[in-house]
């Protein structure tokens, strides 16, 4: 089996094909919106293509991403998600200081010993980049200006 | 305007204004610390930096930009010499003569050959970079659009070539990273493509949550991995930084030599530092009389890749400033910064924005002598700086990506492009496939669009157009040779292959 990129860079290249060709193709004497990319797609597609009956297989999944570090991974994506959908909500200073509390915790730090290098970061940051003319959300603590 | 002169007005402007000094300034500074500190490389700290200099003029965003690219390199060495760890990839090589003179206690003498090395090339660079950008732009004022095309196919087909893993995965990536680029609003008909109704993605997606993501979140999760906690083995003391004579007369060939590799591989598309520094140590060990040296603390080892490294950063300015054309993904990150900025870098730079062209050319100059203040005196600090434990610095460098990317759009939806793009980085590094062309492509690729199409257009669809004219038609034809080289080199193996497994049947 060839490696995940690989089928995932196949179906790319598929579905935009089939989407530039929906949007026109034009004629070589005025191209349409599709045209380039239907070249670059079907240029992607054969590459892909080729790979995939060729290659051997490459690194197995397992190997490529060892359980317990992906364990890791997989927190700190949830962890940047939740931080995205919190930050308008609650504000950057709040939803930073749950982020670097739990990635100091992540990284071995006791969980009370984090709260102060967490506060630190946080504030920091919010003035270095509000002073460098950075619009923070500032979330339910809005009032507190 | 003549070089004399234009290079007169250029230090005006950034000698006359204290903030161009400033930023000058801050770039080399933030750059060595970039260089310094693993974990974030030149790419990722421009992106970061790219929406903070919204508010100032185009020639201070770019000499901050620019200055944060050499003085990486500048940088990079530091944790090559006395952590064995690089801080740069431009640095990797710096690394195996560099930590032996640590080792045997000569750390200063690595350092300050590293340095003064560094600002050898770096202000060579710069002298062929002022003398050939200006005929180059003028030159290039007579491409028209297949010209153009075929410089951007040639550009990435030899970075793809060039580049240091597969070429056929590096060249999948830069496809991907062209049709991906489409996103948005076509340039002639206005029309959206593959925007599906999200008013976010009818301006495209941004160049800045795709590098930060692909560059700093992609590394910050592969480290996330294995780190609890890396203790640094740091050489705190180190003394002795100038070079003894001896000293001297072992590095100027390999500095002198390193200053003219990294200067035309730096030029060629996906030469730049990296490939420089490698060629030099290389040829440094070829043209030795004692090669057995290297490896056990040659300072020829780390005078030539450490020359070469700043020189091909300067070199790969040269097609930027004169013909417009990124050679490499720091300069494609420049490249959008330009943009942003509403200057188009190019043949015309020189004409519509003289400041800003001979701004940025006096601010290397500058950039290197303070670079050099920067490096050998203040060595300590950075030695200093290399002691703070990576468990502090990596929810640092993950709130510096969140709010750079934030801060583009002042938008969450660039939040999660930026974390998309970082799970892909982290994804396809795990099967050998690199960032760097897909950036590139990505970068490349209106550029692309927009000249195909011109063309067609006035050829009338007819293809023939892009070899009935004498520039874009060599240009192809280096092109074609490429893919021929290429072709050859798979069906070569291909056969190998086949006759093993013939003669095992």
């Amino acid at each position: 089996m060839s490696d995940i990129v690989n089928i995932f860079l196949f179906l790319l290249a598929i579905f935009f094909a089939i989407g530039a060709y929906r949007l026109g193709l034009g004629s070589p004497e005025a191209p349409g919106p599709g045209f380039v990319i239907f070249l670059a797609s079907m240029v992607l597609l054969i590459s892909s293509a080729h790979r995939l009956q060729f290659s051997k297989g490459d690194i197995p999944l397992r190997l490529a991403f060892p359980r317990k570090g992906l364990k890791r991974v997989l927190l700190i994506i949830i962890c940047l998600l939740l931080y995205a959908k919190l930050m308008p909500v609650a504000g950057y200073l709040l939803s930073t200081f749950i982020l670097t509390w739990f990635l100091l915790f992540l990284n071995g730090i006791k969980i009370h010993r984090a709260v102060v290098p967490s506060v630190i970061i946080s504030l920091l940051s919010w003035y270095t980049f509000v002073r460098l003319g950075c619009e923070l959300p500032e979330g339910f603590i809005d009032f507190l200006r | 305007m003549g070089i004399f002169e234009g290079l007169l007005f250029g230090f005006k402007s950034i000698l006359g204004d204290p903030y161009n000094l400033f930023f000058c300034f801050a770039g080399v500074l933030i750059g060595t610390l970039v260089g310094v500190l693993p974990g974030l490389g030149p790419v990722g700290a421009m992106g970061i930096l790219i929406p903070f200099t919204f508010h100032t003029t185009p020639l201070q965003s770019i000499v901050m930009l620019a200055g944060i690219y050499y003085g990486a390199m500048y940088g990079g060495s530091t944790t090559s010499i006395l952590v064995r760890i690089p801080g740069e990839a431009a640095s990797v090589i710096t690394v195996i003569d560099g930590y032996q003179m640590a080792l045997q206690g000569r750390a200063g003498p690595a350092l300050g050959i590293a340095a003064i090395g560094s600002f050898i090339a770096g202000t060579i660079a710069v002298v062929a970079l002022t003398l050939v950008s200006v005929p180059l732009a003028n030159a290039a004022l007579h491409f028209g659009p297949p010209e153009y095309f075929a410089l951007v196919c040639a550009g990435l087909f030899t970075f793809a070539c060039v580049g240091q893993g597969s070429t056929h995965k590096a060249l999948m990536m830069c496809l991907a990273g062209i049709i991906l680029a489409y996103i948005g609003l076509d340039p002639v008909y206005g029309s959206p493509r593959f925007a599906s109704g999200i008013p976010e993605l009818y301006d495209g997606i941004g160049i800045v949550p795709v590098a930060m993501g692909l560059f700093g979140i992609s590394e910050l999760l592969e480290n996330a991995e294995k780190v609890v906690e890396q203790k640094r083995d740091v050489f705190s003391k180190v003394r002795n930084i100038w070079p003894t004579v001896r000293d001297w007369m072992q590095a100027r060939g390999a500095i002198l030599r390193g200053s003219v590799i990294g200067l035309c591989l730096g030029v060629l598309p996906g030469g730049g530092a990296v490939l420089s520094s490698f060629i030099s140590y290389s040829i440094e060990k070829k043209v030795s009389k004692t090669p057995e040296r290297f490896g056990k603390g040659a300072i020829e080892g780390v005078a030539g890749p450490e020359s070469a490294n700043n020189s091909g950063a300067m070199g790969a300015l040269i097609p930027l400033l004169a013909l417009g054309i990124p050679p490499n993904v720091v300069m494609a990150m420049l490249f959008s910064a330009f943009l942003i900025h509403g200057v188009q870098p190019g043949p015309l730079l020189l004409t519509d924005h003289p400041d800003v062209f001979w701004g940025i050319l006096a601010s290397f100059y500058i950039g290197n002598i303070m670079l050099l203040i920067l490096n050998l005196p203040l060595i300590g600090m950075w030695v200093q700086i290399l002691k703070i434990p990576y468990k502090l610095l990596f929810p640092i460098l993950f709130v510096l990506c969140l709010v750079g990317a934030y801060s583009v759009n002042h938008s969450t939806f660039d939040i999660y492009i930026m974390i998309l793009f970082g799970i892909f980085g982290y994804i396809i590094r795990k099967y050998g496939y690199e960032g760097a062309p897909f950036i590139l492509g990505f970068v490349l690729a209106p550029l692309l669009e927009d000249n195909f199409r011109q063309s067609l257009l006035m050829s009338n669809g007819n293809f023939l157009i892009f070899l009935s004219r004498p520039i874009s038609c060599t240009v192809l034809i280096f092109v074609f040779v490429l893919v021929l080289l290429g072709l050859f080199t798979f069906f070569k193996r291909w056969r190998e292959k086949y006759n093993q497994f013939k003669e095992k049947a």
